[in-house]
This record gives C-alpha cells, structure tokens and sequence, in this order.
C-alpha cells in the first residue's frame, strides 16, 4: 500500500516549499480573475462606445433632416423677399442643435441667413472648408470644429447642394457635447467619454474649455488605428487606461471611452491585501495549530474551486459562507467584486435594450424576448403596430412634434395594456405588442380596438388638436408561424392588410395572406431565374396621333411567362422585384430588347420612331442608370433621342432628391422624359412644373371614368390646355371604344394608345400590324 | 538553512514591493499661456499646438537629462486679469518657464508679476515697442513693432496707396497703440496721406457701421491692426458694399481662419510676418509636414514660433545646473543664438530680436511672399 505524508508533516517538513506554492496558487488564480475582468471590461465599454455613437448618430440625422426640410420647402417659391430668412430663423428656433443657417448661391454668397444679429447675408463662403469639399451628388458635407466668429463659439457645418443652392447648418456644438456627456454619466464617474472630428479636435468633453480651444486629442493616431484595424481598444500604457473606440458614421466622428485600468482591476487590488495577510496566517497557524491542517486543506480547496469558476465568468457564487473568518473575509471581497460585475453588466443590458425615446423596450429587447419565448416553445401573439400617416406629421410640423406624439403614442397604448404583455418601438412610428403564454383571441380584440380607439382620439401638443390613426396587424405562433422572422413578416403583412382596407383598424394574419405569401414567394423564387431561361418577352403597342392616326411611337411593355406559374403581369412581379433588388437587371433588359426591337422597326420601314420605355424608382435612384440607357442605346445603334422614359407620379412622392439628378441626366443624354399615369394618383400639378417633362400621359382609369360624364372629358380637356402651354405632348392611354376616340379628338389630344388601336404584340406583330393596319407611318 | 531561505524569500519580495511603488517619472514643467477660446483665438490655439508638438519632439528623443518635459496649458481667453490668474498658477505648478502670452494686451499685468516673482516668460508673440530694452525676466522670439511698422508702409508704397484708413483693435491697445503710432509715421515720411484714424473692441464691434464709415473716405488702402476675426468681419463687410479697398494687414492676422473664413473677401490682401512659409529649410519642410499631419492645416508663424520658444527653454533648462529663471536667462542671453526653423535666432542683451521680414499678398487663397521687408 503508498504510503501517504500528511499536511502537517509537509507544513513542518517544507514550510518555504508551502509559502512558494500559496504564492503560485495565488498568481494563478489572480492571473484569471484578472483576465477575466479585463475581458469583461473591453466587451463592456465597446458595447457603450457603441451605443453612445448609435445614438449620436441618431442624433444628428436630424440638422440633415432639416436641411432637406428647407430644400424641399424652398424649392416651391413661395416665400417673398426677407420671409425666407424669417422661415429659416424659425427653423432655427426650433432646433437646439443650430446656431445658424446660411443658404448660399454656387459661388459662395451668402442669400438667406439666420438668425439676423449675425448679419451674414451678402457674405462670401467660398474659402471655408464646407465649400471647398461639398460634393455635387447631393450627399452631406460635415466640416471640422472651428469657431463662428460671429459668435465666438465652437461650431461644425453640416451642408449641401441642390439645384445650385448651398444649404448650410451650424451645429450648436456645447449642446451636442452636453447630451452625449450626459449619456456616459449614466456609467459611472469612472469612465471618461469625448468625442473627436477625423482630425482630433474634441466636440464632446467634460472639460468643456477643451471644445472651445480646440484643443486636439493626443492620442488621435492610436484612435483611428484602432478602428481601422477594427480592434476598436487599445491600452494607453502612459496612463494606464483602457480606451473603447467607436465611430459615428454620418459625421465622421470618432467616440472614445477611457476607463481606468486600476478601477477595472479595483475589485481584485482589494483582496491582494487580505489574501496575503491571510498567507501568513496560514504560515503561521500551520506551526502552531497542525491538527486543523486537514480541514484547512479542504477550505482552500473549495475557495479555490469557486475562483476557478468566477474566472470562468460564473459571477453568480456566494463565497461568504467559508468556515474560517479570514477566508470568509475573502469571500465577502470577491462577493462584492462579483456584485459590482453583474450590477454593471445589468446596466449594460438596460441600456442597449431601452429606445431612448419612449423609454419602452427597443427592436433588440423585444426579439430576444419573441425568441426565447419560442425556443421554450411558449404560445404568443403578436401585434404589430403602425400609426397611420405619421410622415405627414412629421413634414408639416418638424421631426420635434413626431417625436412628442411619438412619446404621447407610447404612454396611452402602454396604459391600454394595462401590464399584460411587452411593449416595444421596434422603429420610427413602428411599435410591436407581444403577449405570451395564455391568451384567446377576445382578449387580444379588446385590447387592441382599446389601443386604436384611445390613439383616434386627440392629441393636444403645443395648443394645436391633432389626430392619428394606427393600423395592426396580429400573428401569433404556433398558429401562424414557426419562427420569429416568418413571424414579424406574418403580423406586418396582417398590418399592410388593414393599411389596405381603410387604416385605423386591426386584422390577423388569414389564409388569404398565407396564400398570398406563399404565391409571392414563389413568384420571386422563380423570378431570380427568369432572365436566364430566357422566360421574358417584349411587347410593343402603338401610339398614334388621334387626328391623322399615323403611327408615332410605340411603347414597350414586359410579359413573363413562367412553366409553373403561367402567366405573370407586370403589376404584380414588379413590385416583388423592387423590393428584392431585382429590377436593376430586369430594366436592362427591358432597355436591350426595346431598342433592339425599334432599330429592327426603324430598319424595316425606314422610320425614326421613339420608344417609350417604363422604368422603376430603384432604377432611378442607380447613379449611373442614365448613362447605363445610353450604352446600351449606343452598343445596339440608335439614337438616345428616340427613348422616351416614362416615369410616375408615385415614384417623386417620397423619393424626389433621391431621383432628380438622374432624370436631368437622362435628358442631357438627349432621352425624352414622359410622366405616366397622370390622373392616377395626387395628379400634381406641381411635378409639371418641377420635372423636365415632354410628354404627359393620361391614365386609362382617368379615361375610362370620363365616359360616362361630361366634367370628366372637360377635365381632360383642361389638363390638355395646360400641357399646351407647357410645350408637352398629351398622349392618351387604354383607348377602347371609337367614342372615346371621337372626344379625344373633339379636346384636341394629340396622342393616344389602347385596345382599340392595337393591343400590346410581339415585335413581328407589330411589323405585321404597321403593314396591313393601314395606318399611316 | 530553512530559516535563511525564508528570510531571503521575505526580503526580495519586500524589495520588489517597493520597486513598484517608488515613483520614477518626475516630470520638468513648461507653461504655456494663451488666449485659447472664443473671438480671436487662432493666435492662441495655434501657437499651443506648437508647443504641444516641441514636448512631442522632446519627449520622443528622451526628454531634458532623461526627465520627460509636460506642457501646463492655460487660457487667458484675451483678458488680463485671467491672463495674470494662470500665471500665478502656473508659478504655483513650479513651471521652470512660461511660453507666452501671445498678445501684447496681457503684458501689462503678467510682466510686472513675473519680474517682480522672477518666472521666465518668452513670448513668441507678443510685439510691444514699450517692452523693448529693458532687462527683465520677459524675452520674446519676435521683432517688436518697429520693424513690422516700416514694412507696412512700404507694402502701402510699393501697392501705390497715397491715402490710408488706419482701424486697430483697442483690446490689444499695448500692442496696436504702438504698432500704429509707428506706422503712421513711416507712412508720411514715405509722403503718404492718412483719411481715417478709429479704434474698435474686437469684442462688441459694429463692423458693418466700421467699414461704411472707412468707405466713405477716399481711403485707397487700409491697415486693419486686428487679429483674423476682426479683418474677416471687415473685409466680408467690404464685399458686402462691392468695395475694392485695399487691405493691410499685421503678422497677428497672419492665421489659417483668415483664409478659411475670408475666403475671396481677403483675396489681393497685404500682409507682414517674420517668417517665409515657403522656406526649404530641411528644418522647417519636416515641421511644416508633421504639423499639417498631426492638426490638419499648415502651421502660422505662431506655430512655428511656439515650437521654437519651447526649444529655446528645454535647451536652457539642459544647460543650466538647477533650472532657475535666473540661471535660464543668464544661459539664454549669454549663449544668445539658437537654431530655429529657418536658420538661427539670435537675442540681443535684453531678450529682444530682430528676423528677417517678408510681405505677403493672398492669391488664390494662399499666403505667397511677394517681397521683402527690412532685413535683420
């Protein structure tokens, strides 16, 4: 049998042997502890790097957002003499963020300004920064910190052109500095936030004189290395700090976090003294108390076993309940560390899961909550909420109004609820209620017409009555879906359904939609391979001017044809394409085989006719797709000049900035530009005279409800006698019966197109059509 | 034997502990005043951020006999009273010397301070005429007023001004008093004729009312002694009146903003400094290069006169034997030439200097030198 030493003959036999090994023990464990804290600290402050920039970033969309405000309003012309400056001082008084407005001319003039006492207007801001950097594509500029002399403080500018016009903001940097201090408070005096253009000079800091002087951050070059290399920390060793870096896209800004060393490792520095005092007790007890040697033993053994765990990120051991008083000591040290650890990493996840406006839980919260929910496999309905018309609030009284009603919004749903379930703003007027375990669908109902009944009634904000309606829409699992994803898209569809039949109301997800999903899916499964299996054809139909009826032009129109699902209509794979990017692809094509087809029937009869060519809002908002058309017209040999793009009212509404430069290129390119559908929608008359229009075409609806009233003809007439004087071709669409033919002769229209002329056909048709149709060419 | 491996055990573990606790890093301090915030403080800021890049240098190659230097920065944000404020701190910091102030207004009560409690000021640049000769604890590494006087009113001569407006920023009176005085006098010895004659606070101005006023003389030029903030509002309010004026301007407008916030308002200006911006001097390439590296924009003479001051006193304070302003002064004035960046600096017996003279004129939004001055 082995013998076996006991403790007390090692203590006696090798005490030094001992007291070396304690040290080891105690360099191990304090080595992992001290890891491990490290760790925990850099994952910590990168994480509120990274919100602190998010929500700056958020922040600071608004001085852009109103720079397009006043682009958009000053584009109208409707202010005379000295109002604009008037509306911009009222702008600027709206916003805690400016100091100042300037719109300039293209060579640096000064036109408008605001406030007044600045007396700026007539001056030339051809030399600052701003100026010499914007760039023409319409994106924003965001300068340096430098200091307004007309006001003696710190600034930044923030602008853009449009049409010619500079349009410049001044930011009120001491406010930005204030409310992203005020952000890292809430973690504690330790840790040290400021906020650096690209070149260092600080716009955030406790120390506010350091904004004021300019002063630059030491440390800049080891701040932009660290985020290029994508570390986002570095270890400043001069000072013994941990620096977390992160980056504020729109404005280029640099966030940086400096927490102390010494403070993360603080916890750990407690318990060095005690755990070495303790050491030579143990030397010492283990001379005089041999016998307690075993169950000491054990106690270390234990202590030592629960370290190992808190290294391994175990925070939540009690180590307080150790049976000699010096480890117990020990143990209350660690427990403390262990508590301060969780505090913080609570704080963590409250404030990435909080939307900082309505204090509700935000996207992130409410998805986890959804997930865990269904890996437990717990039932849940959820209703996704979305207030009806909300962008019209925001453009006509300010993003400030939207974020009060916002605000207001949340406080009445969240009384609704009454504390069943969660809510969540998951995105602007977007907010989701989720309620899991038990519950029947009366229950939901109830609910829920509660919310829209409370949200209908109005809102009394700064003296002015508003009213909103909100629209829902309700999924729930297992019923409806399996996932969270299918989920959100369940309940969101449901929601666009009540959107669709009315607003202000609620619908759950049916079969209808489920159909309606799956028929979607599939359309666009097979709408990624159409092009290669070559299932797209193009159709022609002819225009004709209605007095002569000699053809002018035709207009090329998509057809799909697909094995399993038959035929498809363009309404309807469209707008799938569009929202899955496929367009891009699809219009090319459109443009190769529409200009293919109108050389072969130029060819043929020795024509110049033109080609109108339907193209979508992605399309437009594709920075080279002018010059894209104009290859492909120049590879295949026709002139651009016979291209006609037509565009829609609807693809202008929300996207205006976002297209125009693209249509004023597609005519430099020499492309005709026709607005379709015009009767359809708003049918605005302000389009005719903001885009560069040639031809207008009226909608087959707008023709077709005519028929049976004379205002509606007189109203087209009108429409024509405005297009005259606008020097516009009037092109009529979806002509079906000879008496609509007839009055649209009688008003004068010059064009027209539809069924009874000719139906869309295949190229060969239309070269059929043109020879027997007797029509003149 | 036991025994004696314990006790040998017990004391390197003491030692070590008080290895790391014993502190090393004793640091030699450098103030620098300035005016830092609000109107008018690109002198300031610029003349900081030279001095900051000095300490860098000096740092960088080891610091003074192994010591690292650490620059204790102050704003006087243009104002006396705190400008005699952060130097009495300063002095309680025990700085071995301050660099500054950079406008002449701060001397009034910060000089008698520091000559009466014996701190070492040099001021890279404060140009007074009244604190010239004198033997005293201030030095300074620019000319003082006299030369920069007499170089505006041969630019007026060589730009054919037969009648001049004289407008200067009371404020800085200790500076613009003098300098104007000065060149008043140059410019009718040269048969010049002055029209106009007014002062106005940088501060509280009405500089639309300012500029009518001097366009309604028949004023062909004016010197404008202010520092960028002032001349921008000025030459921007000339604009704004389609004026043709031409414009002079002193060293102190001298500065990045007066380009950036003039933009073609400043264009065809006039200006005076001690410093050629276009210099090849090896010295001078690399400072100008890690300058606009590490801030963004080219430095001004005040950058370049900063760095220069810093150097000045970090090899003072290497020299001497216990770095007291006494000691620093008497190595200073006695060693009296120094290395700057475009070629040596030389003091005289009373810390004053003198440096070549260049006029400059704004083309196409940047400095160039199109003549010369008097020379040194």
């Amino acid at each position: 049998m082995k013998r076996r030493k006991s403790i007390v003959n090692i203590l006696y036999q090798n005490i030094i042997i001992t007291l070396i090994f304690f040290v080891i023990i105690a360099a191990v464990v304090n080595g992992m502890v001290s890891t491990q804290l490290y760790k925990s600290a850099i994952k910590g402050n990168n994480v509120i790097a990274e919100s602190i920039a998010n929500r700056i970033q958020e922040k600071m969309q608004e001085p852009q957002r109103d720079i397009r405000e006043m682009e958009q309003v000053l584009s109208f012309d409707i202010f005379p003499g000295d109002k604009v400056n008037q509306y911009l001082n009222s702008i600027l008084k709206e916003n805690p963020f400016l100091i100042a407005i300037e719109v300039l001319d293209d060579k640096g003039t000064v036109l408008n300004a605001a406030p007044p006492e600045f007396k700026s207007v007539g001056m030339d801001r051809s030399g600052e920064e701003f100026y010499k950097n914007l760039e023409q594509n319409g994106s924003f500029y965001w300068s340096s910190l430098f200091t307004l002399i007309s006001k003696g403080e710190p600034t930044i500018a923030v602008s853009t052109i449009n049409n010619n016009k500079i349009f410049v903001v001044y930011l009120n940097v001491q406010e930005i500095s204030r409310i992203s201090v005020d952000y890292s408070k809430y973690f504690g005096a330790h840790i040290q936030m400021f906020i650096t253009d690209e070149k260092g000079t600080y716009i955030s800091n406790q120390d506010k004189s350091m904004i004021f002087q300019r002063a630059v951050d030491k440390d800049v070059a080891q701040v932009r290395n660290a985020y290029k290399s994508n570390q986002r920390y570095f270890v400043l060793k001069a000072k013994n700090e941990l620096v977390s870096v992160a980056f504020v896209e729109n404005s280029r800004w640099y966030v940086t976090l400096y927490d102390s060393v010494d403070y993360i490792m603080a916890p750990i520095k407690r318990t060095y003294f005690l755990f070495y005092l303790f050491l030579g007790i143990v030397v010492m007890l283990s001379f005089i108390y041999y016998r307690k040697a075993k169950s000491l033993s054990e106690s270390i053994n234990q202590f030592s076993n629960q370290t190992r765990q808190i290294a391994s990120g175990n925070f939540d051991i009690k180590m307080n309940n150790q049976l000699y008083r010096e480890l117990h000591n020990l143990g209350e040290n660690f427990d403390g560390m262990n508590k301060e650890i969780m505090k913080r990493d609570l704080s963590l996840e409250e404030f990435a899961n909080i939307d900082s406006l309505t204090g509700l839980h935000n996207r992130r919260a409410i998805m986890k909550q959804i997930k865990e929910n269904l890996d437990q496999n717990i039932p849940l309905a959820v209703v996704y909420f979305d207030l009806d018309q909300f962008k019209n609030i925001n453009d006509s009284c300010g993003h400030h109004f939207g974020d009060i009603v916002l605000k207001q919004v949340s406080t009445r749903i969240t009384e609704c609820i009454d504390n069943k379930g969660i809510l969540a703003r998951i995105g602007g007027d977007e907010f989701l209620y989720v309620i899991s375990g038990k519950f029947c669908e009366a229950g939901i109902n109830e609910t829920v017409e509660k919310i829209i009944e409370s949200i209908s009634e109005a809102f009394i904000i700064q003296e002015l009555d508003m009213y909103i309606g909100v629209s829902a829409g309700i999924a729930s699992y297992p019923k409806d879906a399996s996932n969270l994803m299918d989920l959100m898209k369940f309940s969101d569809m449901a929601m666009y359904s009540a959107k669709n039949k009315g607003m202000n109301r609620y619908e759950y997800f049916t079969s209808e939609l489920r159909a309606k999903f799956d028929r979607k899916m599939d359309i666009e499964r097979q709408l990624r391979t159409a092009i290669a299996k070559n299932e797209f054809s193009c159709a022609f139909q002819p225009q004709i001017e209605i007095l002569s009826g000699r053809i002018i032009g035709f207009e090329a129109l998509i057809r799909w044809h697909n094995k399993t699902l038959g035929d498809v209509m363009p309404g309807e794979f469209i707008a799938i394409a569009e929202e899955r990017n496929l367009m891009s692809d699809i219009t090319r094509w459109v443009i190769k085989r529409s200009c293919e087809g109108i050389l072969a029937i130029n060819q043929k009869f020795d024509r110049s006719f033109r080609v109108s060519i339907n193209v979508s809002v992605s399309d437009l908002k594709s920075k080279d797709f002018a010059f894209c058309v104009k290859d492909i017209a120049e590879q295949i040999g026709i002139n651009p000049e016979l291209i006609e793009i037509e565009i829609t009212e609807n693809m202008m509404i929300d996207n205006y900035s976002d297209v125009i430069d693209v249509i004023y290129q597609l005519k430099d390119c020499g492309m005709r530009i026709s607005l379709d559908d015009f009767g359809k929608g708003y049918s605005s008359l302000s389009y005719l005279n903001r885009l560069p229009i040639d031809t207008l075409k009226i909608d087959r609806e707008f023709l077709e409800s005519s028929r049976d009233h004379e205002k509606g003809y007189q109203l087209i007439g009108s429409i024509i006698d405005i297009a005259k004087k606008l020097n516009f071709t009037v092109i009529a669409e979806g002509i079906e019966t000879e008496e609509q033919l007839k009055i649209l002769r009688k008003i004068d229209c010059y064009g027209g197109q539809g069924y009874l002329i000719c139906r869309p056909v295949p190229i060969l048709e239309v070269i059929e059509f043109i020879e027997t149709s007797g029509h003149e060419i | 034997m036991k025994k004696k491996a314990f006790c040998l055990l017990i004391l390197i573990l003491s030692a070590m502990l008080i290895l790391c606790t014993c502190n090393q890093n004793k640091t030699i301090k450098i103030g620098y005043a300035g005016s830092l915030s609000g109107v008018n403080s690109d002198l300031g800021v610029s003349g900081r951020n030279g001095a900051v890049m000095a300490v860098g240098v000096i740092n960088s190659s080891g610091g003074i006999n192994g010591k690292p230097l650490e620059l204790l920065i102050k704003d006087d944000k243009n104002d006396k009273k705190i400008a005699l404020e952060v130097d009495k701190e300063l002095y309680k910091e025990n700085v071995v010397a301050i660099v500054g102030h950079m406008t002449s207004g701060m001397a009034d009560l910060t000089v008698p301070y520091i000559n009466q409690n014996r701190i070492l000021m040099l001021s890279p640049t404060i140009a007074a005429d009244s604190l010239e000769n004198k033997d005293d604890y201030f030095l300074r590494v620019i000319p003082s007023n006299k030369q920069q006087a007499n170089a505006i009113a041969k630019a007026m001569h060589v730009e054919k001004v037969r009648k001049a407006a004289v407008v200067y920023d009371i404020d800085n009176l200790t500076f613009t008093d003098g300098l104007k005085k000065q060149f008043i006098l140059d410019y009718l010895d040269r048969g010049g004729m002055m029209v106009f004659e007014e002062g106005f606070s940088s501060k509280n101005a009405d500089f639309e009312a300012l500029s009518s006023k001097i366009l309604n003389t028949d004023a062909e030029g004016v010197f404008i002694i202010a520092a960028s903030d002032s001349a921008v509002m000025l030459s921007q309010n000339f604009y704004k009146q389609g004026a043709t004026i031409k414009i002079f301007l002193p060293s102190w407008a001298m500065t990045t903003d007066l380009l950036n916030h003039g933009g073609k308002t400043v264009e065809g200006a006039n200006l005076i400094n001690f410093y050629n911006n276009a210099s090849d001097n090896e010295e001078y390439r690399l400072f100008k290069t890690q300058y606009a590296h590490d801030f963004g924009y080219d430095p001004s003479f005040a950058a370049q006169f900063s760095y220069e001051a810093v150097m000045v006193i970090a090899e003072a304070v290497r020299q001497s034997e216990d770095g007291r302003a006494p000691t620093l002064k008497k190595y200073i004035l006695g060693h009296n030439t120094f290395k700057g960046l475009q070629g040596d600096i030389v003091f005289n017996e009373f810390g004053d200097m003198n440096r070549d003279s260049y006029i400059y004129k704004i083309r196409n939004g940047q400095f160039e030198v199109v003549g010369y001055g008097d020379l040194k």
